[in-house]
C-alpha cells in the first residue's frame, strides 16, 4: 500500500465528477482502513502527528479543543492568530452559549454521553485499531476510559442513594 | 536527510506524502487543458438528472413499511418549507423545533458560527427549549477524524449517526414535550456528508443494521427495538437558506450593498451525497449550490463569481494538522489569491467549519512566498448576523479570526475599535461572573454527570 493514499484530501471531487459515479475517494478511505487493519509502517509514519486529536477525539468525542488550537502549536498562523488577547478562559466565558464555555473540549460533553462512546469505539473494532498503530497511545486512551468509565459508575451510585433519600 | 522509506530520495511521482511531493511543473498550456475538462463540467449544472441514481429516501420509507426502522418525522410543526435538490427531488427543511447539532471545529476555533446563528434564531423570535435546544448530550461526528486518519470504520461512524440522532429524537421528553420534538439540525458540512453516506449504508445493507443494532441496544438507543433514522439530512445553512428572506426584511440594518462577496461552497455538502444539496434558479442560474449565495443575494450584497469556486480550500482533514505546507499553499494559490485578484472582493463566505478555518488561518503564511494576499473569511451567518447589527464581538465572535475581519466591519460601517473597547469592557464583567447568554443555560444540561 502506498503512502499516496494519504495524499487525497477526501474533498470527494472525483465522486461527484465519476462519469461511472464511482467514490475514488470512498475507496482510498478504505484502502487507509486496510493500511491500518495491518499495521503498516507507512501508515504508522503518516499518523504520527495525528496522534494528539485521536487522543483528544477518542476520549472526548470532539476532534479538537481551544486548548489546542494556541499560536505556540500553529506558528505558521500568525502572530495575529486571535484579535482580542487574554485568558483563554475568560474568553471561552464570554462566549454567549453554555456548551461553549470550555478549553479542554470544543463543547460541553455530558459523562454519559463520552461512556456511550466508549462504548462504541469498543464494540466497532476502533480501540483495536488504535491498538494496532500506537501502543502507547493506546494503552493512555485505555487508562483513561476506565477512570472515566469509574467516574460515571460512581455519578450513577451517588444518583441512586439520592433517589433512595427521596 | 534520507528518508526511511525512500533512502536514496527518489522522485516517486507528481503527489504522495511529505518529501515525496513534487510539483507537475506543467507548462502554462498544459495546466489548461488538464483543468479544460473539469472547467467545462462545473461552471455549468452538466450532470445528468438522475437517470441512474436512487433516491435513498423511498428505501427508507420501505424500510419503516416493514416494521424495520422508526423514521423520524418534519411535521408542520417544524414549520417546513420545500426546496430542490441536484436533481430536482424534493427536500423539506424544518424551521422551527431544531436540535443543534454542533461542529467540533467551529465550537473549538470559529465560535461565532454557531453565536451567530442562535443569535439570528432569536431575533426571528424563537423560542430557546421550544424552537431550539442546545444540549450537552451528543458526540461530533467522529468523521473528520476518520477521513484524516482513516481510524474508525462504517460500523462506527453508523452507530454514533444512530446514537447523536436517537437523542435528538428523544431530547425533549425532560421538557415536556413528546418524542421527535427537535429535529436535529446539523452545523457541520462533514458531519453533513457523512451522515448522508451513513444513512444510505444503514438503509441498503440489512448486516450493517443488524449490527449497529446490537451497539444501540446496549446503549439503551433503540425505540420499541428499532433504529431511528430521521426524514432528512439537514445541514444549518439549508436553514439560513430557506429564511434568507426573513432575516434580510425582518432583521437587516446595515446596507451591504457596497460589498463584493466571493463564496466558497464546501465540497462535503455539494460533492459528497452531491443529490442531496439545493440548487435554485434564482442562485446563480441554478449551476451552483444555492446555499451561502442565496443568503449573501438577500442580503444586496455583490455576489462576485470567480473561476476556481468550484476547489477545494485545501483542508484535506489530515493535512490541515500534519501537512500543512499542502493546506496552505492549496487554499492561496487556489481560492485567496484568486479572490482578490480575479474578483477584487471584499469577503469570502464559507458554509462549513474546515473551510473557514483554512482559508482564515493560513494568509499570513503567504509572506515567506511573498504572495501576500489577504481577504476576511467568515461564515454566511456571521455576515448575515452582523447586517443585522449583530456585535462584532460578543455574538460574532470576530476576535477569533485570523484574516482581517476588522476591514468588513469598518465597510459596514461600525467601528471596530468602539466595538473592541466595548467587549474588553465586557471581559470585565465575565471576570465577575456577569455573563450575557443567548438562552438560560441550564436547558443545555441534560444531566448532572
Amino acid at each position: 500500500m502506498q503512502e499516496k493514499i494519504w495524499a487525497c484530501a477526501q474533498c470527494m471531487t472525483c465522486a461527484a465528477r465519476c462519469p461511472f459515479k464511482n467514490s475514488p475517494g470512498g475507496l482510498v478511505a478504505i484502502m487507509r482502513e486496510v493500511a491500518i487493519k495491518h499495521g503498516m509502517q507507512s501508515a504508522k509514519d503518516v499518523l504520527r502527528p495525528f496522534g494528539r486529536v485521536m487522543l483528544k477525539l477518542i476520549t472526548t468525542g470532539n476532534q479538537l479543543s481551544p486548548d489546542m488550537i494556541q499560536p505556540d502549536h500553529f506558528p505558521d498562523w500568525g502572530p495575529n492568530i486571535q484579535k482580542v488577547q487574554g485568558d483563554l478562559k475568560v474568553l471561552r466565558k464570554a462566549i454567549p452559549m453554555k456548551t461553549l464555555q470550555t478549553t479542554d473540549t470544543a463543547w460541553e460533553v455530558s459523562l454519559k454521553t463520552s461512556v456511550e462512546m466508549y462504548t462504541i469505539w469498543e464494540m466497532t473494532g476502533v480501540l483495536k485499531q488504535l491498538e494496532t498503530m500506537d501502543e502507547n497511545l493506546y494503552d493512555v486512551i485505555e487508562d483513561f476510559i476506565d477512570e472515566k468509565r469509574e467516574e460515571y459508575d460512581d455519578w450513577l451510585d451517588a444518583h441512586a442513594d439520592e433517589k433512595e433519600d427521596a | 536527510m534520507s528518508n526511511p522509506t525512500n533512502p536514496t530520495n527518489e522522485p516517486r511521482g507528481i503527489a504522495g506524502h511529505g518529501a515525496f511531493f513534487q510539483p507537475t511543473n506543467l507548462p502554462p498550456e498544459q495546466a489548461e487543458r488538464a483543468t479544460e475538462w473539469v472547467r467545462k463540467h462545473v461552471d455549468r449544472r452538466a450532470i445528468d438528472l438522475g437517470s441512474r441514481m436512487d433516491d435513498v429516501r423511498e428505501h427508507m420509507w420501505a424500510l419503516e413499511r416493514e416494521g424495520e426502522i422508526i423514521v423520524h418525522r418534519i411535521t408542520d410543526a417544524h414549520r417546513p418549507r420545500m426546496v430542490k435538490t441536484l436533481f430536482g427531488w424534493d427536500k423539506k427543511i424544518p424551521t422551527a423545533q431544531l436540535w443543534h447539532h454542533k461542529s467540533c471545529g467551529q465550537c473549538g476555533n470559529i465560535p461565532g458560527y454557531p453565536t451567530s446563528l442562535l443569535w439570528t434564531m432569536n431575533e426571528l423570535g424563537m423560542q430557546p427549549g421550544r424552537d431550539y435546544l442546545d444540549e450537552t448530550d451528543q458526540t461530533s461526528c467522529t468523521a473528520w477524524n476518520y477521513h484524516g486518519s482513516g481510524i474508525g470504520n462504517v460500523e462506527s461512524l453508523a452507530a454514533v449517526f444512530l446514537r447523536n440522532f436517537h437523542q435528538a429524537y428523544v431530547s425533549a421528553k425532560r421538557m415536556g414535550h413528546d418524542v421527535g420534538h427537535f429535529f436535529p439540525l446539523v452545523h457541520c458540512g462533514t458531519s453533513f456528508g457523512n451522515y448522508k453516506e451513513v444513512r444510505k449504508y444503514l438503509i441498503e445493507s440489512a448486516e450493517l443494521r443488524e449490527r449497529v443494532k446490537k451497539i444501540l441496544a446496549k446503549l439503551g438507543r433503540l425505540i420499541d427495538g428499532k433504529l431511528v433514522i430521521p426524514e432528512e439530512i439537514v445541514h444549518y445553512s439549508e436553514w439560513v437558506h430557506v429564511m434568507r428572506n426573513d432575516v434580510a426584511s425582518r432583521l437587516q440594518k446595515i446596507d451591504v450593498s457596497n460589498l463584493r462577496v466571493t463564496v466558497h461552497m464546501a465540497c462535503h455538502y455539494n460533492k459528497m451525497v452531491h443529490e442531496d444539496a439545493i440548487y435554485d434558479p434564482e442562485v446563480m442560474g441554478g449551476n451552483r449550490a444555492a446555499t451561502g449565495t442565496g443568503i449573501a443575494q438577500a442580503l444586496g450584497a455583490q455576489v462576485i463569481d470567480y473561476s476556481t469556486w468550484y476547489d477545494c480550500c485545501g483542508f484535506g482533514f489530515r493535512h490541515i494538522i500534519s501537512e500543512r505546507e499542502f493546506t496552505r499553499s492549496f487554499t492561496i494559490d487556489r481560492k485567496i489569491k484568486v479572490a482578490r485578484e480575479e474578483a477584487n472582493a471584499d469577503l469570502m463566505l464559507g458554509i462549513d467549519t474546515g473551510c473557514v478555518t483554512t482559508m482564515d488561518k493560513n494568509q499570513w503564511i503567504g509572506k515567506a512566498h511573498e504572495q501576500q494576499y489577504s481577504l476576511p473569511i467568515m461564515a454566511d451567518i456571521q455576515f448575515a448576523a452582523l447586517a443585522c447589527g449583530a456585535d462584532p464581538f460578543k455574538i460574532v465572535q470576530l476576535q477569533w479570526h485570523a484574516s482581517p475581519c476588522e476591514d468588513v466591519v469598518e465597510k459596514m460601517g461600525i467601528s471596530w475599535a468602539e466595538a473592541k473597547k466595548k467587549f474588553e469592557d465586557y471581559l470585565e464583567q465575565v471576570k465577575a461572573g456577569k455573563i450575557e447568554y443567548l438562552y438560560d443555560p441550564k436547558l443545555a444540561m441534560s444531566m448532572a454527570a
